[in-house]
């Protein structure tokens, strides 16, 4: 599934234009990466969670210039699925 | 499923600014949720649901593995199963990590390997250099090893000697000195052998130099020597026809501006950058097509290692003598030919840059041109054409 296929699914459903659902679906992932960017975790029922966690500065190998780096810290992001999506899915796909 | 009820204020937000339609809290709490579900049913349907510029939440298959019950550490089996996994857009990743988007990986200087055996190996590194390098045929003669007294004297005198180690036998050796001279004589000649072989050598090696250096000069000069003639013979006729074509001995004078030769066709050459490289000037690459048809057949293709004649040009490409012209012209005609063989419709435009050249090639080779093919140059304003 696609954003294109997710927005078509949303307008029809909910009775707005297509334009309208991508609009709102945007400002929605923007909040969400508003608050990441602040270093909040956010939470969604039922779906999961979001989060950021901080990554030291590490000792690595390059193997194309066979040598030793050091990499900067940097800030991964992540998403915890809720028991509930867990449970749904673990299946797997139903088709 | 239900939605965090902050979030809905947040989407809400923008409602101040009057621009957006208003959404009420209960139409933003069912987008929320029909997201999500839509999201869930998306992954249940396809495996993957990718949001332009979010992430991809993707189903990922994790094989069946042994654990343990963290709280009772009694061993179990975990099945295999599906797991959300979530990966994050590259735009997103940018954005989190702007804190850190002046840093760069950098190189560390690793130490040097410390040495294997470092307590057996520092001592002796130390002793090397006392020792100044000698030529192997002017060293002393080596003092008698342990080791081969051992062996001689075992062979020779009592068995009993094989028993006792390396190390022992120095002070079983010391007292009886008379056994040890008697065992460095052999060893001093041995040196004063080397000595008279190294020597030896190195006579022989001064008479082979001396015997091979006259044979060397003999076999290299005749070639060396045709090899100038050739090149004046292919210089001869071509500066021959330059004069006959210019009909004065200007150009006698002047040094061509390419004085030819060969090239090597390596990967990823083409006649126009070699034309660029060689005679600098691109357009000038029929030229080498001309003297080459023997070995290169399309003038589009060359394969790596085929060897092309670079034929002479004798003025720079911004002077262009008539001989050069002409051979130009007749390289662009070749072209041409070609091309109207393999029916690409480059071959009107060869034939015109053929007539822009020299003109004459419209009489030298007129039986071979159609009438198509003059409308063409009429059309396309030249002038040698136009006063036909």
């Amino acid at each position: 599934m696609t954003t294109t296929e997710l927005v078509k699914k949303l307008a029809e459903r909910l009775q707005i234009s297509q334009a309208e659902a991508r609009r709102l679906l945007l400002r929605m992932q923007e909040t969400v990466v508003k608050d990441l960017e602040s270093g909040k975790t956010v939470v969604m029922r039922g779906f999961g969670s979001y989060g950021t966690r901080k990554q030291e500065a590490r000792l690595s190998f390059n193997p194309a210039l066979r040598k030793r780096m050091k990499l900067p810290p940097k800030v991964v992001m992540f998403f915890r699925p809720s028991q509930r999506l867990k449970d749904n899915l673990a299946a797997g796909r139903s088709s | 499923m239900s939605a965090n009820v902050k979030y809905l204020a947040l989407i809400d937000a923008p409602r101040k600014g009057q621009k957006q339609p208003a959404y009420s809290v209960e139409f933003l709490r069912s987008f929320v949720q029909e997201t999500l579900a839509l999201v869930e049913e998306g992954l249940r349907r396809d495996g993957v649901v990718r949001i332009h510029e979010f992430g991809t939440f993707q189903l990922k298959w994790v094989n069946q593995r042994s654990g343990r019950n963290p709280r009772t550490g009694e061993p179990l089996v975990i099945p295999g199963q599906y797991r959300v996994v979530f990966k994050p857009a590259g735009k997103i990743e940018h954005r989190l990590n702007r804190r850190y988007a002046h840093l760069r990986p950098e190189i560390v200087e690793t130490p040097p390997a410390p040495p294997r055996t470092p307590s057996a190996q520092v001592p002796q590194s130390e002793k090397l250099p006392d020792i100044p390098p000698i030529p192997i045929f002017l060293r002393p003669p080596y003092p008698p090893r342990p080791n081969r007294i051992r062996f001689d004297f075992a062979e020779e005198e009592e068995s009993n000697y094989e028993e006792i180690e390396v190390g022992a036998l120095e002070e079983v050796f010391a007292p009886t000195p008379a056994s040890g001279a008697a065992e460095q004589q052999p060893a001093r000649r041995n040196g004063s052998q080397i000595r008279w072989y190294g020597s030896f050598l190195l006579m022989l090696l001064a008479a082979l130099l001396l015997l091979v250096t006259p044979i060397r000069e003999r076999d290299l000069k005749p070639p060396a020597s045709e090899m100038v003639q050739k090149v004046e013979l292919n210089l001869n006729p071509a500066s021959g026809r330059a004069k006959a074509a210019n009909g004065t001995a200007k150009n006698h004078e002047a040094p061509p501006a390419f004085p030819g030769g060969t090239h090597q066709v390596a990967v990823g050459d083409n006649l126009w950058q070699l034309s660029h490289h060689y005679y600098l000037d691109p357009f000038l690459w029929p030229n080498i097509y001309r003297v080459n048809t023997e070995v290169v057949s399309d003038p589009d293709v060359l394969e790596p290692q085929e060897m092309l004649t670079l034929p002479v040009l004798y003025g720079p490409p911004d002077k262009l003598t008539p001989a050069d012209r002409r051979n130009l012209a007749e390289g662009y005609f070749l072209v041409f030919d070609y091309y109207r063989q393999t029916q690409k419709h480059l071959a009107p435009f060869a034939l015109w840059a053929a007539v822009r050249y020299d003109p004459q090639i419209l009489d030298t080779h007129s039986e071979a041109i159609t009438a198509n093919e003059i409308a063409f140059l009429k059309a396309h304003d030249v002038e040698a054409v136009a006063s036909r």
